[in-house]
């Protein structure tokens, strides 16, 4: 059932039972009350008829005094007496009859009653006629026969009243005795009444709150990533409907964090494949310069070693001057040597490891690698090195591909002309701040952004990946990298990294 | 929960249970009664028996309801008959009730056979019976009666009662003078009901019927100012002061009964009811005689009285009520009634009963007025305006008695009142 009905039906429940227990409550109230009232009513009905009853007494004795005087006006003033107590006080026993409930639908009473009323004005006037007429004896005759039929009736009447009396008093006996019996039921039916309310709120409340600790047991798994946690609600209340979308979404939930980290494995394997592509692909451009580079001390190496050999295969061998060759020879290999060990740190595989760098050394060590391929260019590389930069923590691998991949869009921006490429560090706050200025053809009219969205290029045979790749590497150092247009022509990229010391301390 | 509601329910429903009040055992019917008579301990007595005997047979209940008598002019009876609760189911019915309520009581020919029906007096069936409707059934044969002095018709020189209204005249004058010579200077020789009121209407009726002036209203003409009618008024107006009481003029039917029974007059026009009064007065019984009412000129006319009860067509009870009303007028009860209480039957075969005779021998009289001729007031012409009718009648009659008016003159305005009251017209002079 459903918790609205429910708890509407528990609330009309418990009116009626209090309305019961009301009802129950006044029932024996009413029949005292009733009882009461009828036995006064009764009781001042009697009362009453037994002052007419003695009314008419009165009427009797002094009818026979007036008609034995035969004093006409004695008999006369009898009247005055009829019309006013007489009729006051018969109205009134009239009155009471009427308004007292077992006496008023006695038509017996009623009839004797207005017979009682009617009979002593109808008789005086019957008996004053004849006496007006002269006829003393008829008028004393028609007292002595009718007036007994009047004292007969009017005091039938008030044995008829006071045997009621009685009969209502025995009643009213009986009823207080049922009324003190049906107070015990009056006792039952509360108890009853307040064990079913408190069994009616105490089912209401449960079946409120027994779900809803379900369902907060469930949120809290939830909260703690358990998607597995079930709602067990049965039913066809609202809980049990909640429960069941509640299980629905977890499930959902659950499917769509397996969904989320399938698809950002994917990403991140996509991004290594695709930052190792990009490095492959900057390596070969590289490759040709490197050649050159390494090529260089290689024939200066190859020259030193040849004038060495001529000074010692000369006639006159002067060691001296192939030694110094030979030391040259040697110096030029080691620096071809250094160039390697450098150019194979670059293909090195990166496995994401931080560890305290000072910039200023990759920049130091990417320069010469790069100068050649910069002579190419015909440009010149300069730096401006802040040599009391902190460190910071970085992946070593990953920064140098940044760095060359600024350097090398800069010096490919200078393609078309002459100029200086300027890599310059600086602290700013809590981050080392690098830049790589050129002069070259600046940045396109669309914005500095526009660069750094993936498979952007200006180059033939560019993958446009470089800037998206660089960016999101700088990013995940917690580090910014952005472009800005120079005022006299070309463009200067900026990227910060956070400072070591602010890293750790985060 | 819906444990809970059914439970709720179920407590419901056991107190409504407890809270049915006391009813009324739906047993037997209790019908209700007016009779008149009801305050005389002999008539009470008489009619609980017959109702004790009425529930042992049929489980039918009947409650008498007090009311009536000499108050009870027909516009309270209607009253009490209209009320509803307080009319009651059974009514006694004056002569005059057929004609002016036949509506408002049940046609009692569905109830009762036509041969009971047959069995009754036909002038009792003939009033009761309005437009083809049996409005009521008699229970005894009530008509006036001359009630007469045997002892001292004797002491007089008369065998026999007077036949004539001229023979009772003479009678009584003579016996009056013998009684005062006596040393009783309050006798009288003739008591009748002269008080302006409704038993006036049936003496006066007989007076001038009997001389042949009519019943007031006859074949839709009315009949009061003829040289008939007049001269019976004026016989009676000299009766007033000579063979009647002064004040006989204000004498209603019980001072009539009771100073004749006192021993005070010779003669008395009364009801049959007097047979019950056993001994009341200081006349012994066997001075008492009784005899149909004096002939005029014309025939013998005696009016006819209560004598019968009807079933209110109000009544929830028609059946039960009918049956009531079979039973008081049964053959047995008639003649158990007749027997204990000198009640007259209202079937002539009973008067054949040798114990009938036996306990009642002024009977005779009551057949032979019943035969001889009754005179009915003219309720059934007047319909609802008999009240005025009569109270216009009285009126000019004990104008009459009186002497504040002529008969003539009374006459002449008691036709031109009738004329307007009933929209009749007078019989054609000739």
């Amino acid at each position: 059932m459903k918790i609205a009905t429910r708890l509407t039906a528990s609330l009309i429940a418990i009116v009626l039972l209090m309305a019961v227990v009301a009802i129950v409550a006044v029932w024996p109230y009413s029949l005292i009350v009733s009882s009461n009232e009828r036995t006064t009513a009764v009781d001042q009905a009697a009362l009453a008829m037994l002052r007419v009853n003695i009314d008419v007494y009165d009427f009797r004795s002094r009818l026979a005094a007036a008609t034995d005087s035969t004093d006409r006006r004695r008999l006369a003033d009898l009247a005055a007496a009829l019309d006013g107590h007489f009729q006051t006080d018969v109205e009134q026993a009239e009155r009471l009859i009427v308004s007292s409930t077992p006496l008023a639908h006695d038509a017996t009473i009623r009839g004797a009653l207005d017979y009682v009323k009617a009979e002593p004005p109808y008789m005086h006037a019957r008996i004053l006629a004849l006496a007006a007429a002269g006829d003393w004896p008829a008028a004393r005759l028609r007292m002595a026969t009718e007036m007994p039929w009047l004292v007969d009736i009017s005091s039938g009447l008030v044995r008829r009243i006071e045997g009621e009396v009685a009969r209502e008093q025995a009643d009213a006996y009986a009823r207080a005795e049922r009324a003190r019996q049906l107070f015990v039921v009056l006792l039952i039916a509360t108890l009853v009444a307040l064990l079913m309310a408190i069994g009616l709120a105490w089912s209401t409340t449960r079946a409120i709150t027994r779900p809803l600790a379900v369902l907060e047991a469930g949120a809290h798994a939830l909260a703690r990533g358990d998607f597995h946690h079930r709602i067990a609600l049965t039913g066809t209340h609202e809980f049990a409907d909640l429960g069941s979308a509640f299980n629905y979404a977890a499930d959902r939930i659950g499917e769509l964090f397996a969904e989320r980290d399938r698809v950002e494995e994917q990403l991140r394997q996509s991004r290594a494949d695709l930052a190792r592509v990009a490095r492959v692909t900057t390596m070969s451009e590289l490759a040709a310069a490197l050649a050159h580079e390494i090529r260089q001390p290689i024939t200066a190496a190859m020259t030193d070693v040849k004038t060495s050999v001529r000074w010692l295969t000369r006639d006159e061998p002067d060691t001296g001057e192939a030694k110094e060759a030979a030391a040259r020879a040697i110096k030029d290999i080691t620096r071809a040597s250094d160039i390697i060990s450098r150019i194979r740190s670059l293909f090195k595989k990166d496995d994401q490891t931080r560890e305290p760098i000072d910039v200023n050394d990759l920049v130091d060590e990417m320069v010469p690698l790069l100068r050649s391929e910069a002579r190419r260019y015909g440009v010149s590389i300069e730096t401006e090195l802040d040599r009391a930069l902190p460190n910071v923590s970085a992946d070593r691998v990953q920064v140098q591909q940044v760095l060359m991949n600024l350097m090398l869009n800069g010096i490919e921006a200078m393609n078309e002309s002459t100029g200086n490429l300027i890599v310059a560090s600086r602290a700013n706050g809590q981050n080392v701040l690098i830049s790589v200025t050129d002069s070259g053809v600046g940045l396109p009219g669309d914005g500095a952004e526009q660069v750094f969205q993936a498979f952007f290029t200006t180059k033939p045979q560019g993958t446009g990946m470089g800037l998206s790749i660089s960016r999101s590497i700088i990013q995940s150092h917690g580090g910014r990298l952005w472009a800005e247009a120079n005022a006299g022509g070309g463009a200067t990229f900026f990227f910060t990294l956070p400072a070591a010391t602010h890293v750790l301390s985060e | 929960m819906s444990r809970s509601a059914w439970s709720v329910l179920l407590l419901i429903l056991l107190t409504a249970e407890g809270c049915e009040t006391r009813r009324e055992p739906a047993g037997p019917v209790t019908i209700t009664f007016t009779d008149s008579g009801w305050r005389d301990p002999a008539t009470r007595r008489r009619r609980d028996d017959e109702i004790r005997q009425f529930t042992q047979e049929t489980g039918i209940g009947v409650q008498l309801v007090m009311g009536g008598g000499d108050a009870a002019q027909p516009a309270n009876q209607r009253a009490l008959l209209e009320q509803g609760t307080r009319g009651a189911d059974v009514v006694s019915l004056d002569a005059t009730w057929p004609g002016m309520f036949a509506d408002d009581f049940i046609d009692l020919k569905q109830y009762v056979p036509a041969s009971e029906i047959a069995s009754h007096f036909p002038p009792l069936i003939a009033n009761s019976t309005v437009r083809g409707r049996l409005v009521s059934l008699p229970r005894a044969a009530i008509v006036p009666l001359l009630w007469y002095r045997t002892d001292l018709l004797r002491e007089y020189g008369y065998r026999a009662p007077p036949d004539t209204w001229d023979e009772l005249e003479h009678m009584a004058a003579r016996i009056q003078a013998g009684e005062r010579a006596k040393g009783q200077p309050d006798f009288w020789g003739f008591v009748w009901a002269g008080v302006q009121s409704e038993p006036l209407a049936t003496v006066a009726l007989e007076w001038q019927a009997s001389e042949g002036g009519g019943t007031i209203v006859d074949h839709g003409t009315i009949t009061v100012n003829n040289a008939r009618a007049v001269s019976s008024w004026q016989r009676a107006a000299r009766w007033v002061g000579s063979v009647s009481p002064p004040s006989v003029v204000e004498y209603t039917e019980p001072d009539v009964s009771n100073v004749w029974h006192a021993g005070h007059a010779a003669f008395m026009r009364s009801w049959p009811l007097e047979f019950a009064f056993d001994g009341r007065g200081s006349v012994p019984d066997e001075c008492v005689g009784v005899a149909p009412l004096p002939r005029g000129a014309a025939r013998r006319a005696a009016t006819l009285g209560r004598y019968g009860y009807g079933v209110s067509g109000r009544t929830p009870h028609p059946r039960e009520a009918a049956m009531f009303v079979r039973f008081l007028s049964r053959r047995d009860v008639q003649l158990k009634r007749a027997l204990e209480f000198h009640v007259p039957p209202s079937l002539p075969d009973l008067y054949d009963d040798p114990r009938l005779a036996a306990a009642n021998p002024h009977f005779g009289a009551i057949r032979k007025t019943l035969i001889d001729g009754v005179v009915a007031r003219p309720s059934e012409a007047a319909g609802k305006a008999y009240p005025d009718v009569s109270r216009a009648y009285v009126e000019a009659v004990h104008a009459v008695l009186t002497s504040e008016k002529g008969a003539p003159e009374a006459a002449a305005d008691l036709e031109d009142s009738l004329r307007r009251l009933t929209g009749l017209e007078s019989p054609r002079r000739q």
